[in-house]
């Protein structure tokens, strides 16, 4: 890991406190400038940066310890340093989430729009949730400032050993309780949505359609054990075990499918490819910004 | 390629021992060089496009269908819903991105209005943006409203339920999926199916293309996907792009047949040494990393 | 002739069922083989005796990973596969660690399930955490980081989730790089989330073992890979967790699910069939109406 310099104390503050002076600064100048000028420095940015990540993809690495080195620079190292760094920048971009979806949902409670009852719910879990959350890990988050740790209800941070796997405090049966519930309720909607879908769409109107649905059948019922029985009659060893639904259905898999999810995925990693060299040498020049309506 | 095969003479030559170990060649080099003999086809299509006239791209029913469905909305004064995935701010969601931009200026030219939504916050500062030029670009930054462009949660489920919502309220009259999808891709294309909204839908990740087939009106599969600003804008730069492509795909397709003939032929003569040859060709990019 | 209105009405009724009825009968479909068990054949197919025969083959003195990227959304899917297989594992008397990238919750309930195969295979006394397994928790999926460990277990890991630190957990002693001859001889991803490609984009030079059990949804993509060896077996959905309860001759939670799979997949082949007839009434009535003109 490349480590430039490690801030500690006064000196953390400072180093924190320079760096958003110097951000702003920054910005402020490069919002002084043409727009020429801007477009010119992203496309060179973005070159660069580009340029960067190639080297340490197409240098081949160090076979004993997997990093790409040139004249001794560990590209491999830097990565993971601009990880880090991309991952800060990205933490602040939360801020503007948050900031979008509180405006949002403000001004349909403050307007009383329609359904602002769901917006008013949406405050009250944000609320909730960072309220235990926060004053659970109190002491992990005043630690760096020297502030003395202070002891904290059971209710709030659970620290019997007994209860590790699932602590007795409001935060995890807020987490645990409601929210991971309310993630499975919402994944198995899905189970419900894809008959109605199937129902709905598997009807035959051409060629392909059909083709479509009788695969569709044959491997839906060689997956199960109701289907198996339809076929139950042919021997598994004899010279027509291929008919059995199950062996057909596992033969249309990797004999059929196999081959075209190949093909898929080198049309897409072609795709990928060539639309990563587009971004990288900014010729996509006009599709995000700058383009005409 | 000529300057890629000089530097890997030379540290064949002068670089470190292990570069002279078939099995470090194997895992390391030889895999960086089948792709970057891709991307200089891919590359040398695109200076080529730069100087030759226009490129035949087939018809994308899905993307013909834009148009009309920006249309359809406005016509019946609904709005558009466009979902960006649950992706990150990569090369898939910025594709993406480019269609709902194409989107969008569309439905600024009809005076309709796009609800673009993400998952990741990161995204949402460049879509914000982006949505916010196009206005301008349009002359029209004062229709620019902000709580249109929607970051809705982190969460994958909490985000589908977002769109859920946001789709059956505003009783969208198309709705776009492009970008990376999994299981709430269904649950949104089914919620957009009960408002009555036409769909199109575009991804990469393979698995939820069954579901938004049988779910959407229209569905780009595969790399039509990444063929989609090409499409859109006729760039010759991009249709370029997309040249090269077929012309790696070429490449592909020819090493595949001609594989298969060889080891054929040779299983044929009984001549199982030459076939062994072959194998021993096809190791070559066993284990690549 | 005038408008057919009984045909119509039956075009409607087959084709047209409101969707809330279509979602109640699928639950009672699902849930009433569920609770009253049936007797239906079971055929294994050759991904899940691949797996079986790629564990009876590790030595005894390496240790075996899992890599545990499934939650509560896919848990029918994933948890059954999951303690089949941590069971075969007990039987062989072999070593395992666990590992979680996909969400921060995987690592409890992947606890929970080692916990549940432990207790089936009365072996209380025989894996205590820490001599014969342990669970190396959650770490965000990030790409320089899984290079790193691939590469060296040891320095990418520095506690376990509990907290105690890697080097004084009996099981982790010594071990540190992944490969036949090496440290780790499998690994085993029983996944609902997209850590697949990770696993073998790293996993593929170490030239170790990779077992894989994954969602019905995400098979098809996996064969190619099983064609190709890069995968030493598979287990496919809730139907891959049967098959292998029935490899190892114990029933359980998988093969019960097949049943109402079972009957689910015939209720969509029923609504399939349905929605067509719909589709043949209206053709046939349209033949009749443009006829009596």
């Amino acid at each position: 890991m490349v480590t430039f310099w490690i801030a500690k104390g006064p000196a953390l503050y400072a180093a924190m406190a320079s760096a958003f002076v110097a951000a702003v600064a920054m910005l402020f100048v490069v919002h002084q400038t043409n727009p020429q000028f801007k477009r010119r420095l992203t496309v060179l940015l973005t070159f660069l940066g580009g340029l960067f990540y190639f080297m340490e993809f197409f240098v081949p690495p160090n076979p004993d310890t997997k990093e790409t080195a040139i004249l001794g620079w560990s590209l491999t190292s830097t990565v993971k340093l601009i990880g880090n760094a991309t991952q800060v920048i990205g933490g602040f971009t939360f801020i503007l989430g948050i900031y979008n979806l509180l405006n949002v949902h403000g001004r349909n409670v403050g307007r009383r729009r329609r359904d602002w009852q769901y917006s008013l719910l949406f405050f009250l879990g944000f609320a909730v949730m960072a309220l235990f959350a926060f004053w659970r890990d109190w002491n992990v988050w005043t630690r760096p400032f020297g502030v003395p740790e202070v002891g904290l209800p059971s209710w709030i941070r659970d620290t019997n050993a007994e209860h590790r796997a699932l602590p007795h405090d409001v935060y995890t049966f807020l987490f645990e309780g409601l929210w991971r519930n309310m993630e499975a309720t919402m994944f198995s909607i899905l189970a419900f949505y894809i008959v109605s879908a199937a129902y709905r769409a598997f009807r035959i109107r051409s060629g392909e359609a059909a083709v479509l649905m009788v695969v569709a059948m044959i491997l839906m019922m060689g997956q199960v054990p109701l289907g198996m029985a339809l076929t139950n009659g042919i021997s598994v060893d004899g010279p027509f075990a291929i008919l059995r639904i199950e062996n057909f259905s596992q033969w249309v898999l990797t004999a059929l499918n196999g081959p075209e999810q190949r093909a898929i995925g080198f049309g897409l990693g072609l795709g990928l490819l060539a639309m990563s060299l587009r971004i990288w040498l900014s010729l996509e020049r006009g599709t995000y910004f700058g383009g005409n309506a | 390629m000529s300057v890629a095969g000089a530097l890997l003479g030379f540290a064949y030559l002068r670089g470190p021992a292990y570069f002279q170990d078939l099995n470090y060649l194997k895992t390391y080099v030889f895999g960086r060089g089948v792709v970057l003999l891709l991307g200089t086809m891919i590359l040398a299509a695109i200076l080529h496009a730069r100087s030759g006239g226009p490129t035949f791209i087939r018809r994308i029913p899905g993307l013909t269908a834009i148009d009309e469905t920006v249309g359809r909305a406005t016509e019946m004064g609904r709005p558009i819903t466009f979902s960006l995935g649950i992706g990150q701010l990569d090369v898939l969601t910025l594709q993406a991105l480019a269609v709902a931009l194409h989107v969008v200026r569309l439905a600024i030219r009809f005076g309709t209005r796009v609800i673009l939504m993400m998952r990741n916050p990161t995204l949402y500062a460049v879509a914000d943006e982006a949505v916010n030029e196009a206005y301008t670009a349009a002359g029209r930054p004062e229709s620019f409203n902000r709580e249109d462009v929607r970051f809705l949660s982190n969460q994958q489920f909490a985000y589908a339920s977002a769109m859920v919502g946001i789709i059956s309220r505003e009783r969208s009259a198309s709705n776009y999926m492009f970008g990376q999808f999994a299981a709430e891709a269904l649950i949104v294309a089914e919620a957009a199916n009960q408002v009555g909204a036409v769909q199109v839908a575009g991804t990469p990740t393979t698995t939820q293309i069954p579901f938004f087939i049988a779910a959407c009106d229209y569905t780009i599969i595969g790399d039509e996907y990444y063929a989609a600003t090409a499409y859109l804008t006729r760039e010759p730069v991009l249709s370029g792009s997309l040249v090269g492509q077929d012309r790696a795909k070429m490449l592909f397709l020819a090493t595949a047949i001609l594989g298969v003939i060889a080891v054929t032929v040779l299983t044929l003569m009984n001549a199982t040494d030459n076939a062994h040859t072959i194998k021993l060709f096809a190791d070559l990019f066993k284990g690549a990393k | 002739m005038p408008h057919s209105p009984s045909a119509s009405r039956l075009e409607m009724l087959l084709g047209r069922i409101d969707r809330r009825l279509v979602y109640i009968g699928l639950f009672i479909v699902t849930l009433i083989p569920m609770v009253r068990k049936f007797s239906m054949p079971l055929y294994v197919t050759e991904p899940p005796k691949l797996l079986r025969a790629t564990i009876d083959e590790l030595p005894q003195d390496k240790v075996v990973m899992i890599s545990s990227d499934w939650d509560a959304g896919t848990q029918a899917e994933c948890r059954p596969q999951m303690v089949a297989l941590v069971r075969h594992l007990i039987r062989r008397d072999l070593k395992f660690v666990v590992l979680s990238m996909a969400y921060p919750t995987c690592p409890q309930i992947a606890d929970q399930a080692i916990q549940s195969a432990i207790r089936l295979e009365n072996a209380s006394d025989r894996y205590v955490y820490g001599e014969k397994w342990a669970n190396l928790g959650y770490r965000v999926l990030d790409d320089p980081w899984l290079r790193a460990f691939t590469t060296d277990i040891h320095p990418a890991i520095k506690q376990d989730w509990n907290g105690t630190p890697v080097d004084v957990i009996p099981v982790m002693k010594g071990v540190r790089r992944f490969g036949p001859d090496a440290d780790v001889s499998m690994l085993i991803n029983v996944t609902g989330s997209d850590t697949i490609h990770y696993w073998y984009q790293h996993l593929g030079p170490t030239k170790a073992k990779f077992g894989l059990g994954c969602t019905a949804v995400q098979a098809p993509e996996q064969y190619a890979y099983l064609d190709s060896g890069q995968l030493s077996g598979m287990l496919t959905g809730m139907k891959g967790a049967a098959e292998y309860e029935k490899l190892l001759e114990i029933p359980a939670f998988g093969t019960t699910g097949m049943y109402g799979q079972s009957f689910a997949h015939l209720y969509i082949f029923v609504l399939i069939v349905l929605g067509n007839a719909s589709v043949l009434v209206g053709w046939m009535n349209r033949r009749k109406r443009q006829g009596a003109v």
